[in-house]
């Protein structure tokens, strides 16, 4: 009988344990499986921004090679089920030049397109499996600001672009214009060439 | 007598164990209101994770949207074996 009743104590002892034991134990699992999820989708992020960095034709073509080179990893057999499981949440890929300017959310980065800083690819990283409630201990969010946090964060490469061959075009059909325009003194006196009709415009600008 | 003696050390061990219950549930209850009051669980992943998005995002421990200008892209290039000193 006394041995009974001792079980008893135990089984309500065991509960508490349990419950507290299983919920670190997942808690644990949680953020681990969520730091891994962050490395690959970085991963997925340079790997688009490598191709937005590569010179392509146009500014286009670079954008729609990196799209297509983020959606075929998205759509990896590996990845798709977990990014389809609900635990976690990719945004729509982001691939843009000077990214501060175009998404509201990254404006405290600097703004400076010249030097080249924000090109590149950004997606909006969320891991709903950090979100859950430990029977007996409580929730992972707090109840007042349960809707307004979540588990979060913004994870781009910022890998920068080449010139396309379009715009090296471009560039180099307005060369001989902006030399003219060059101002005079100094020892550079281009604008006193008459025009380029004389001679002949031999580029060698790799387009 | 001897029937007599059992029966009474039953009862105290049933009225001892109902005690030893109550403590137990009392304390598990008492444990498990301060845990929720407190936040204690939230605390553990909520607040760490505002510095973890940080890191994933710029590079740097502390809450993203205050460390932004700290992203290793707005450091200033320069030339040199040396690098630059980390901010």
């Amino acid at each position: 009988m006394i041995i009974a009743n001792e079980r008893g104590v135990i089984t309500v002892d065991y509960i508490f344990a349990m419950f507290l034991v299983a919920g670190f134990s997942f808690i644990t699992f949680a953020l681990s499986l969520t730091l891994t999820m962050t490395e690959v989708v970085q991963y997925m992020t340079f790997s688009s921004a490598r191709n937005f960095y590569a010179a392509g034709m146009d500014p286009q073509d670079q954008q729609q090679r990196a799209f297509l080179k983020f959606q075929s990893l998205q759509n990896s057999e590996v990845l798709l089920s977990l990014l389809n499981s609900g635990w976690f949440e990719v945004s729509n890929i982001n691939i843009e030049s000077n990214l501060p300017a175009i998404k509201p959310e990254l404006s405290d980065y600097e703004q400076a397109p010249s030097q080249n800083l924000f090109h590149g690819t950004v997606v909006y990283f969320t891991s709903n499996v950090l979100d859950f409630t430990i029977p007996l201990y409580g929730s992972t969010v707090d109840n007042d600001l349960r809707g307004q946090e979540e588990f979060g964060a913004w994870i781009g490469s910022y890998l920068g672009r080449e010139v396309t061959q379009l715009e090296c075009q471009n560039f180099f059909n307005f060369r001989p214009q902006n030399i003219l325009a060059l101002p005079t003194g100094g020892n550079a006196e281009y604008s006193q060439a008459p025009n380029f009709d004389t001679g002949l415009v031999s580029p060698d600008n790799g387009c | 007598m001897s029937l007599k003696k059992t029966l009474n050390r039953s009862g105290q061990i049933a009225i001892e164990m109902v005690l030893m219950i109550a403590l137990v549930v009392g304390f598990a209850t008492f444990v498990s209101s301060e845990f929720k009051s407190r936040g204690l669980i939230a605390g553990m992943i909520s607040g760490p994770w505002k510095n973890l998005a940080g890191m994933i995002q710029n590079g740097v421990w502390g809450p993203s949207q205050e460390t932004m200008e700290l992203h290793p892209n707005s450091f200033r290039r320069v030339i040199t074996p040396d690098g630059e000193a980390p901010k």
